[in-house]
């Protein structure tokens, strides 16, 4: 071969050891990255892709346009009132309902944090035996079908459910409680509670991973225990914490089964309105935008988040 | 009162469960000392040292420092600072927010406090590294941190838990140097945890060499070197030879004479030996003398053969075997190496004076 004669240049791209490795490593990598392109990066292609034609009756046209973005977009003189905010859009549905959906993760997000965080700090700290025990327990409600979980809250909130009948039995209510059931609230405790479990083991991993001489350390130098527990606890923990907020917030701003089964009218949130544009409203191009712009403000929001907080200055310094 | 100890400890007691970690531990610290806490691995001494900053409290017994019981104290109001094993720099903060934790707690204005801070850099040696993370120091370099956060508040008293050994041993040497230079501007009260007894004799005032959570004997480092009060701490600090046998003979002068497979020997007695107890005649290294013949009165003289004969330069150790017993026996001798036994290595005798060796129980 003519090129058989070149002699292989030492640590360049083409020094077959390296080459070896690379590929190796892509082996390694195949069956996740082949799951990745089938089930996720070819769908979102093709909902970029359906996001720029238009349905036309019960025929999808396939013109390239930016039509379904310029709908989401398209102003007027007579803005929409919504909680006192106005929304100057001709169809201020998605907009409307995508500030609800963030408004609405973001409280489920804050007291998922708020109830894991103690539960983390319990398990880091107070638990001296058994810890796996715990953790497998802290796993139990996910061998349940989130549906499950979801129908159960229906079960607890519910016009003659586990509440309304409790407090009627006490005596302390004459008629059933309607506010329970079927609105954010109800979204929100069942969203907070379906993914409290998520936000647990970060957080606890990130205090366990916290050098107990290092809290030592600040009660010698003069720290209560609340101040050392602002001072380093916390400071050290916030990775984990930053991770749990994200996971949850992330996932529960599309979510649509929960104010499906639990929100009621009022309840609905953006993945409810890709959904009926999907299926009854029988528009998968708006709905797809509708997801696109969905997903371009999460990320943003998210980018934004870290970017203040200076997630790159912690993570070094955990180092 | 001014000089009453700074730390009085009576009849401390510590236990893990089942576990006894210290024993009656009753000894004071005066004010101003350099005070080590040697003993091997596990012994409790870091223990001993977490009690006296409040991290740890002691089962029975009571604690004064600077004449306040401790009991009920926790650690962030107690007059200590503590230089930890592992140095528990603060992985989140830099190094001038390091040092300056402790200052937060204080009253004092901001200017107050960076001016104190930037004092405890150039102390240590750190200027100009005041922004560097704890994870772009040296081991060197946290140590100092370590330090620095500790003194920086002006404890009556600074705990330092072998805050040396994770150094190698040429940057230890300077660091020990630094250490007792440090103690002696700033005059506060150092208690130095260590298991290195080369270390706690070179920057001392006083030891107290413990051993299974018991203080076996507090004496300065020259204290303990040459009068041990037991086999153990003559065995603990430096080399020593020893002998076994029984008492036979107490003098009023307090000297004492033991016989024993080995041979006959007399030295200074320990308080409260009497004869027919058992007993070892302890004899450093340094003070054996070779001889070629059996000394005259037969007394502190061991045959011996040599086995072997290191040059060290300033000087030389030689390793002997005792022709009675069979045991080893280390001598060493001076740079001139006149007594170096050149001839033949069998047919040679030991032989010191009464006044240089020890009679301990054992
Ligand atoms: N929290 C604890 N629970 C049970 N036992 C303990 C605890 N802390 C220490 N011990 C035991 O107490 C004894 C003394 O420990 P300590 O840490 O004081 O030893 P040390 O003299 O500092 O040893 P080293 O030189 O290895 O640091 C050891 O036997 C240790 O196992
Ligand atoms: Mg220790």
């Amino acid at each position: 071969m003519a090129f058989a004669s070149v002699p292989a240049r030492a640590g360049s791209q083409r020094d077959p050891a390296i080459l070896r490795r690379r590929m190796a490593g892509f082996g390694l990598l195949s069956p996740a990255l082949l799951l990745m392109v089938l089930m996720l990066a070819l769908p979102v292609m093709a909902l970029i892709l359906m996001s720029f034609w238009t349905q036309d009756g019960f025929e999808l046209d396939r013109t390239f346009t930016l039509e379904n973005y310029r709908q989401l977009v398209a102003t007027t003189d007579e803005p929409t009132i919504w909680f006192g905010i106005p929304f100057p859009f001709a169809y201020p549905v998605p907009a409307i309902l995508m500030l609800k959906s963030l408004a609405m993760s973001l409280v489920a997000t804050v007291a998922v944090i708020a109830v894991a965080y103690p539960m983390a700090y319990f398990m880091a700290f107070r638990i001296t035996r058994h810890k796996a025990l715990w953790i497998i327990l802290i796993t139990i409600p996910f061998w349940t079908s989130y549906l499950l979980r979801v129908f159960s809250w229906k079960i607890v909130l519910g016009f003659n459910g586990a509440i309304n009948s409790g407090l009627k039995s006490l005596g302390l209510i004459e008629e059933p409680l309607e506010f329970l059931l079927y609105n954010p609230t109800a979204v929100v405790i069942t969203l907070a509670h379906a993914w409290v479990a998520f936000a647990i083991l970060p957080i606890y991993v990130s205090l366990e991973k916290i050098d107990r001489t290092l809290l030592e350390a600040a009660s010698d130098l003069g720290d209560s225990r609340l101040k050392r527990f602002f001072r380093i606890t916390l400071p050290l923990s916030a990775p984990g914490t930053i991770a749990a907020s994200l996971l949850v917030f992330i996932p529960t701003v599309g979510d649509y089964v929960t104010p499906a089964l639990v929100g009621g009218p009022g309840g609905t949130m953006i993945g409810s309105l890709v959904q009926d544009l999907f299926l009854k409203q029988n528009n998968a191009p708006l709905g797809a935008a509708v997801s696109i712009v969905m997903m371009l403000i999460i990320a943003t929001l998210v980018s934004l988040f870290l970017w203040a907080i200076g997630y790159r200055k912690l993570r070094s310094r955990r180092a | 009162m001014t000089d009453a100890p700074i730390i009085a400890m009576s009849g401390l007691v510590k236990r893990f469960g089942t576990l006894t970690v210290l024993h009656d531990i009753t000894f004071d610290i005066e004010r101003g000392e350099f005070f080590s806490l040697l003993g091997p691995s596990g012994c409790g001494k870091t223990t001993l040292l977490r009690i006296l900053a409040g991290i740890e409290q002691p089962s029975e017994g009571t604690l004064l420092i600077d004449g306040q019981p401790m009991a009920g104290v926790p650690a962030n109001r107690r007059p200590t600072n503590m230089v930890f094993q592992s140095y528990a720099i603060f992985p989140h903060l830099n190094v001038e927010e390091n040092i300056g934790y402790g200052l937060r707690n204080m009253a004092l204005s901001k200017s107050e406090a960076a001016a104190r801070v930037a004092e405890a850099l150039t102390l240590v040696k750190l200027e100009g590294l005041g922004k560097r993370n704890a994870h772009q120091l040296s081991g060197g370099q946290r140590q100092r941190v370590a330090l620095a956060r500790a003194l920086v508040c002006r404890p009556k008293v600074l705990l330092l838990d072998e805050p040396l050994s994770a150094l190698d041993k040429k940057l230890r040497e300077e660091m020990q140097l630094e250490l007792r230079a440090l103690q002696r501007t700033v005059g506060i009260t150092f208690v130095f945890v260590t298991h290195d007894q080369e270390e706690a004799l070179t920057l001392s005032d006083r030891i107290a060499v413990m051993d299974k959570g018991h203080v076996l004997q507090i004496d300065s480092p020259r204290g303990l070197y040459e009068r041990p009060e037991s086999r153990t701490v003559a065995e603990f600090i430096g080399s020593m030879n020893l002998f076994s046998g029984r008492v036979t003979q107490v003098d009023p002068g307090g000297m004492a004479e033991i016989d024993g497979p080995a041979g006959r020997f007399r030295g200074i007695a320990r308080p409260g030996l009497a004869p027919g107890d058992a007993a070892v005649a302890a004899i450093r290294p340094e003070r054996i003398r070779i001889l070629r013949a059996a000394p005259a009165d037969g007394i502190n003289a061991v045959a011996a053969a040599l086995q072997a004969s290191s040059y060290l330069g300033d000087r030389s150790l030689h390793v002997l075997v005792g022709t009675a017993t069979g045991q080893q026996i280390t001598v060493q001798s001076g740079p001139a190496a006149d007594d170096t036994p050149e001839g033949g290595a069998a047919g040679l005798w030991l032989g010191w004076g009464a006044e240089a060796g020890l009679i301990l129980p054992g």
